[in-house]
């Protein structure tokens, strides 16, 4: 049974493989009369080649999001993300406690003053 | 009371264990993940121009008849409007569309990225703690002056107030220096926990970033890279054979500017998009990333505090981020063959 690794050197293999054979098509249609019909059709096999690389990058792609690893990754990433955001608000709390704190507290002072001056 | 703070304070430093010591190089790798995920959003987008400028440059080159998708008349927005050359009627499927069913997927893994670069940021955000002493300070003499007042109203009480200050100098202090400490250990933490290997990779034991690397980010730069050149080479191809084709029909003295000079000139900016796009190596990107996460590793678990490899890890890093966002970003700009 192919295991993970041959597969992707097997596409690794085919991207390369493809990549040799549109360098191959552009070489032999530069090598043709500007009025040459055969041209034309080249073109359009280069396209069909260079489709067929970025499908074999696409289903590369496919593979990775649906993989288990990357799942697992992902649900260590986003807990250790959310451990991040949960302390950093820890001091933002305890500051916006305090700043409520001085508010009251600036509050008591000025009831304090007003009764030492007798109302 | 004072001296006993700043000398504790300058031994908490020393020891290195402030989160704050990493503000900038976090700030760095921050702005870096946002440029490569920004990179493959935009490619991403940029394939519908580069569908729409290819397939017009097809139909200009053959000088065919032309069809409209049905995607023209309807309102729907994933049935975008497509030209074909007669006698087609239906477009073949778009590069775009070939991304569609995972797209979420992929801005999932961007998203997850971009959250933990910004849990990062939030932890060793050193104007969270000045915001706090600002506060403490503050509630310092308001305690004080709450105590002085009440001093003037309360027999023997005159000495409240700078007691009352201090007591809560020291308590915010110990509080303060709890925040840090526990900062500290979480940032080091998450970045262990993403940096260690712990997840089975092709036989080999892998980090979360590795993972991260191997199964999305390479891929995914990989998949638009690809596309964008298929795409930009296919405009490119259709305008050559054009000019190719006119050159063949008329004795080429007699070709009109309008026929070769202009769009022959058109070709340059092609060819500058095409040669940035190529110019990306989307391997070389997401190894980049991983090692500047390793480096940072290194740098929140050793006290010796030696940054010079996480610098330099972290100034390649964002060289490649920043030059493969700045080539996915690109358009493609030539204007239509006439």
């Amino acid at each position: 049974m192919a295991t993970e690794k041959d597969i992707t050197d097997q596409r690794d293999s085919a991207v390369e493989l493809l990549d040799k054979k549109i360098s191959a098509a552009i070489t032999k249609k530069n090598g043709l009369a500007i009025s040459d019909p055969r041209r034309l059709r080249l073109s359009t096999t280069i396209n069909q080649l260079m489709d067929s690389r970025t499908d074999l990058h696409i289903q590369e792609l496919k593979a990775g999001l649906d993989s288990a690893q990357l799942a697992a990754a992902l649900a260590r990433i986003t807990t250790a993300s959310q451990d991040l955001k949960t302390e950093a608000a820890k001091m933002k709390n305890v500051t916006s406690y305090i700043n409520n704190a001085n508010a009251v507290i600036g509050a008591a002072t000025k009831v304090t003053n007003i009764v030492k001056n007798g109302g | 009371m004072r001296a006993i703070i700043t000398l504790v304070a300058a031994t908490w430093t020393l020891c290195g264990c402030s989160p704050y010591l990493y503000q900038k190089e976090v700030g760095s790798f921050s702005s870096s993940v946002v440029a490569v995920s920004n990179a493959v959003t935009q490619g991403l987008d940029n394939l519908d121009q580069d569908q729409s400028a290819a397939d017009l440059a097809q139909v200009v080159s053959a000088r065919a008849g032309v069809n409209l998708s049905t995607g023209c008349g309807s309102e729907g927005p994933n049935d975008p409007c497509r030209l074909m050359m007669i006698p087609k009627k239906v477009p073949d499927p778009s590069a775009a569309d070939k991304f569609d069913p995972f797209k979420p997927q992929v801005l999932k893994v961007l998203a997850a990225l971009k959250g933990y670069a910004d849990g990062l940021a939030a932890v060793t955000n050193a104007q969270d703690r000045k915001d706090y002493d600002a506060a403490a300070s503050q509630l310092s003499s308001s305690v004080a002056g709450l105590g002085t007042a009440l001093g003037a109203v309360t027999p023997g009480g005159a000495a409240a107030g700078p007691a009352l200050s201090a007591v809560v100098t020291f308590a915010t202090w110990t509080i303060g220096a709890g925040l840090d400490a526990a900062r500290y250990d979480t940032l080091r933490s998450a970045i262990n926990a993403v940096g260690t290997p712990s997840i089975d990779l092709e036989g080999e034991k892998a980090s979360p970033i590795q993972v991260v690397d191997v199964k999305a980010i390479t891929p995914e730069l990989s998949a638009v890279r690809s596309a964008r050149i298929t795409l930009l080479f296919r405009q490119l191809q259709a305008r050559t054979d054009r000019i190719n084709s006119d050159l063949s029909a008329t004795n080429a003295a007699h070709v009109s500017l309008d026929r070769y000079d202009t769009p022959l000139m058109d070709l340059a900016s092609l060819v500058a998009t095409l040669n940035a796009i190529k110019g990306v190596d989307p391997a070389a990107v997401g190894k980049s990333l991983v090692k500047a996460h390793d480096e940072l590793q290194k740098a929140v678990n050793d006290k010796s505090r030696q940054f010079q490899s996480l610098v330099s890890s972290l100034a390649d890093f964002a060289d490649k981020a920043a030059a493969v966002e700045k080539a996915f970003a690109k358009k493609p700009t030539a204007t239509a063959a006439k």
